[in-house]
C-alpha cells in the first residue's frame, strides 16, 4: 500500500522538490512578491493527486 | 543557487525514469527520453542561437553553449504534465481521441510550471530575454514565455501520440521516426510563437 502510495507520488514529489527549493530561494532572497508563481501549480497538483487516490482507494475497496 | 537548481532539474530525471519504466515499459521510456533529448536541443538552440528569443547566462554544465539541463529538461516537464492530466481526467492520453481535454490541461500545467521556473531562472541571471514585449510578468520575463512552455509540452506530447500509433515496428526504427519529427514539431512552435506574439503586442498596444 506505502509502496503504491508512493509510486503514484513519484510525478508530484518531484515538483513539490522543486517548489520547495524556489520558495527557500524567494524568501532568502527576499522577493516574497514572487511566491504567488508557485501558488496555482501547488494548487492544481493537490487536486490531481487527490483524484488519484480517492481512485486508488474506491477501487480497493473498504 | 544555480547549481543546486541546475543539479535538482538534473537528478529529478532519475525518479521519473523509475516511475516510467515501472509504468511503462523500457521500450516506451527510451523513445520518450531519446525523443525529447532531441526535441530539448532542436527547440533550445533554435530559440536561442536562431531566432535570438533569449540568451543563457550563469549555467555552470554547458555543452557548446547549451545548459545541459535542456536535454532532459522538456520531457520531464512534459511527463510530469502527461501523468497530471491523466490522473486529473482517469485516462491516458495517448489511448484518448484526438481532441479532448488532455490538450488544454497539459498546456495549463505547462504554463503554471513557467511560473514556477521562470520566476527562478530570472532571478538567478539565468535566462535573459530579449523580446520587445509591452507586458512583462516579472523582471524581463515577457508574457510569451508561459505560451512557449504550455506550447512546447503540448506539441511535444502531440508528436509522441501520433508517433504512438506505429507500436508494432521494430524499436529502432520508432526512435527514428519520433526524433526525425522534432525538428517540424519546433517549426510549428516557431509559428506558434510568432502568432502569440504578434497578439500580444496588438492586444496591449
Amino acid at each position: 500500500m506505502i509502496r503504491s502510495l508512493l509510486f503514484h507520488y513519484i510525478p508530484y514529489g518531484v515538483i513539490d522538490v522543486l517548489l520547495t527549493v524556489i520558495i527557500i530561494a524567494e524568501i532568502v532572497q527576499k522577493r516574497g512578491e514572487l511566491i504567488w508563481s508557485n501558488v496555482p501549480l501547488l494548487v492544481l497538483g493537490i487536486i490531481s493527486l487527490n483524484r488519484k487516490l480517492k481512485r486508488e482507494a474506491d477501487e480497493s475497496g473498504p | 543557487m544555480n547549481l543546486a537548481l541546475e543539479l535538482i532539474l538534473l537528478l529529478l530525471t532519475l525518479p521519473l525514469i523509475y516511475h516510467s519504466v515501472h509504468k511503462y515499459g523500457g521500450e516506451r521510456t527510451y523513445i520518450f527520453w531519446s525523443a525529447g533529448l532531441v526535441f530539448g536541443i532542436t527547440r533550445e538552440f533554435t530559440l536561442s542561437s536562431i531566432a535570438g528569443l533569449y540568451h543563457f547566462h550563469d549555467f555552470l554544465f554547458v555543452v557548446r553553449e547549451l545548459p545541459l539541463i535542456y536535454m532532459v529538461f522538456w520531457t520531464n516537464m512534459a511527463y510530469i504534465a502527461w501523468q497530471w492530466s491523466n490522473n486529473l481526467l482517469d485516462r491516458d492520453y495517448f489511448a484518448s481521441s484526438s481532441f479532448d481535454q488532455h490538450q488544454p490541461l497539459i498546456f495549463l500545467i505547462l504554463v503554471f510550471i513557467s511560473f514556477m521556473i521562470e520566476t527562478a531562472f530570472s532571478q538567478y541571471g539565468m535566462i535573459t530575454w530579449n523580446v520587445d514585449s509591452v507586458k512583462m510578468l516579472w523582471e524581463n520575463t515577457p508574457l510569451l514565455s508561459p505560451f512557449a512552455y504550455g506550447f512546447s509540452g503540448s506539441l511535444f506530447l502531440k508528436g509522441l501520440k501520433i508517433m504512438s500509433k506505429h507500436e508494432g515496428s521494430p524499436l529502432v526504427r520508432r526512435v527514428w521516426n519520433t526524433s526525425i519529427i522534432q525538428p517540424v514539431l519546433i517549426l510549428v512552435l516557431m509559428g506558434l510563437l510568432l502568432l502569440t506574439n504578434t497578439s500580444i503586442v496588438l492586444f496591449f498596444s
